[in-house]
């Protein structure tokens, strides 16, 4: 398997020599300090953001769940050990606001709430092509996945966690991540040589461009 | 497994314009300071004054202490002339008056109460929640000072003028001294700008604005519990004569709109996502009277607790509520938008969605859901009408947040 970044997930966010480390901004906001809130979100906003989004896709709910997971953090930050894991510990906090929010719609779903389940997402625009709608089919792929599955692939693939940190985030044995891992890769690779726009990526064409939502 | 799938995927990320990320941070800092100030207790002074003047002794809540407002690095202040406190989140007593770090200051008269609700570093808001206020805010490089009195704001730079409000008659005054404000309220459309000299007065049978020349220490006192007694001297009556004024809010419990049973701030539940709480306390206090007593702070956080549950009915007669007691405010405005993501997202109605979205942004073409509002417009019009009708919204979507959330389909629209 091939791993595209290095392990992100534990590292402290770097910064600048003249602002606070990330320990310093944990204990900021443990003493209730007004700056706390924005310079955390300042640093770690855009990096929670991109997990939500390569998790769920385009959604019109990422926002909303941005202010859930930095809420979370102001709610729970005694609970960090670790005052150096905090990008860790927003992303374990992200990851939980992601699996409650997918149970949610199911049970919405169930309960015909909504046709999908799902506050209706934005179009794509009939335009769309290129590396934005490859990864439109990428995004409907994974939302086929369970939870967990679709967290693992995310994770892993998409975050460049080590197996061990992906399985502490989403709170489960090391073995039963690489099973998850392991059926999220099949159905991936399944679904995506079905994938027209998936084709590039599958038969190691160079592609230019990352995609934005 | 191909790798290049796997850096599609890590390639990937949300567009994040600097706009959606100084909203998105304004309000984080929001809801963060909501929780702190929920979790401390605020003291409630019973007021004990004999005779005549029992009804001058009043509770005065300050939100934010002195070294609370040290610590915050922003504005700090300090309180003279009152009569009792417990030195920290209150003040209770008469003639009270807040001097400010940078000089500015507001005198309560007897009897009124108001608490300083936020403080930044280039200013403050003061909400002054019944009596009279004397306000001087010193001019001094870029200020942002605000009073909020009611359904009125009162958005200040540098000047100095006396406000008035009763809650029990709705009845707003406001004596320009020096200097210029702006004033946003019901049935203001825009915010009114007023400059020295003049006097608005509102009530339930209209607005009206003066020119009179009254001096600010001479304006009329507020009988006690009341509204200021005289009727505006009306040398001349510059505009907006008998404009109605949307109903006004009705007498509230207490001093935030709250009844004196619910122990909670409705905004403060949102922020920790405790929706079905402020639907439980809604329901025990009973709908008909929330909608007619609450804030717009409250009716606001209802709808958007409803709308998250998915109580499509209670969210449509919260924001419609805001809508016309507070018509005007901002609020009232942000309703707009809301009901359009109601009608988007819950009631599945594109072209309702449309109506409020449109209606949002002739109404608020700058504000705080612009972009928001004129890219859903965009989406639901490609999504309804086709490429051909939406490709004007995305110009001029792009003309306007060229790098916003939306800019990405605006260009696929306009190519």
């Amino acid at each position: 398997m091939l791993r595209l970044v290095p392990s992100a997930a534990a590292q402290p966010a770097p910064s600048a020599p003249d602002e606070p480390a990330d320990a310093e901004l944990v204990a900021m906001a443990r003493r209730r300090d007004p700056r706390a809130a924005a310079l955390i979100w300042d640093r770690h906003a855009g990096a929670v953001r991109d997990l939500l989004f390569r998790t769920m896709g385009r959604d019109t709910e990422i926002e909303d769940l941005l202010q859930e997971v930095f809420i979370g953090f102001f709610r729970n930050v005694e609970g960090l050990r670790d005052p150096d894991a905090l990008r860790a510990f927003l992303h374990g906090i992200a990851v939980r606001v992601v699996r409650s929010t997918l149970r949610k719609r199911r049970v919405r779903r169930f309960f015909h709430l909504t046709p999908t389940g799902e506050v209706p997402d934005v179009p794509s625009g009939r335009s769309e092509a290129g590396p934005r709608a490859a990864l439109t089919r990428l995004h409907v792929i994974l939302s086929e996945l369970g939870d967990r599955e679709r967290l693992a692939f995310v994770l892993r693939h998409g975050e460049g966690y080590e197996l061990t940190e992906a399985a502490e985030a989403l709170g489960c044995s090391l073995a039963t991540l690489k099973r998850a891992l392991a059926r999220a890769d099949e159905h991936v690779q399944r679904r995506a040589v079905s994938e027209p726009l998936l084709q590039p990526y599958l038969t190691g064409a160079r592609v230019e461009g990352g995609a934005r939502s | 497994m191909s790798g290049a799938l796997h850096e599609l995927l890590r390639k990937s990320g949300a567009d994040e314009s600097k706009r959606a990320h100084l909203e998105g941070r304004a309000k984080l800092v929001a809801a963060v300071t909501a929780m702190r100030d929920g979790g401390r207790p605020r003291a409630a002074h019973a007021a004990t004054v004999v005779g005549t003047l029992v009804a001058a002794a009043v509770v005065v809540l300050a939100v934010v202490g002195v070294w609370r407002a040290r610590e915050a690095q922003g504005i700090t202040y300090r309180i003279e002339g009152m009569s009792s406190s417990d030195g920290s989140s209150g003040v209770a007593g008469d003639a009270a008056r807040m001097v400010f770090s940078d000089g500015s200051t507001i005198a309560l008269d007897r009897g009124a109460r108001g608490r300083v609700s936020a403080t930044r570093g280039d200013g403050a808001t003061f909400a002054l929640d019944e009596g009279r206020a004397r306000v001087d805010v010193v001019h001094e490089g870029r200020k942002r000072w605000s009073v909020d009195a009611g359904p009125w704001a009162v958005e200040v730079t540098g000047t100095a003028f006396t406000l008035a409000w009763s809650v029990d008659s709705g009845v707003f005054d406001l004596w320009m001294d020096r200097g210029e404000v702006a004033v946003r309220g019901p049935n203001l459309a825009s915010p009114l700008v007023l400059g020295a000299g003049k006097h608005l007065h509102a009530d339930a049978r209209g607005l009206r604005v003066t020119t009179d020349g009254l001096e600010a220490n001479d304006a009329p006192a507020p009988p006690s519990g009341g509204s200021p007694s005289a009727e505006p001297s009306a040398s001349e009556v510059v505009e907006l004569d008998d404009v109605p004024v949307a109903a006004r809010p009705a007498p509230a419990d207490d001093a935030r709109g709250r009844p004196a049973h619910s122990r909670h701030d409705w905004s403060a539940l949102l922020a920790e996502g405790r929706y079905d709480e402020i639907r439980d306390e809604a329901r025990a206090e009973g709908e008909a009277r929330v909608l007619r007593r609450r804030s717009a702070g409250d009716l606001r956080a209802l709808g958007d607790a409803a709308r998250y549950t998915g109580d499509v009915p209670l969210a449509r007669s919260a924001y419609d509520t805001l809508r016309r007691r507070f018509l005007g405010s901002e609020d009232a405005r942000t309703a707009l938008f809301l009901l359009g993501r109601l009608a988007e997202e819950r009631e599945h109605d594109p072209a309702a969605a449309l109506r409020f979205y449109q209606a949002y942004t002739r109404e608020a073409p700058r504000g705080s859901f612009a972009a928001d509002a004129l890219g859903r417009t965009m989406a639901l019009t490609l999504k309804t009408q086709g490429k051909a009708a939406a490709r004007p919204v995305a110009a001029s979507y792009l003309d306007q947040f060229p790098s916003g959330s939306w800019s990405g389909m605006a260009r696929d629209i306009a190519r």
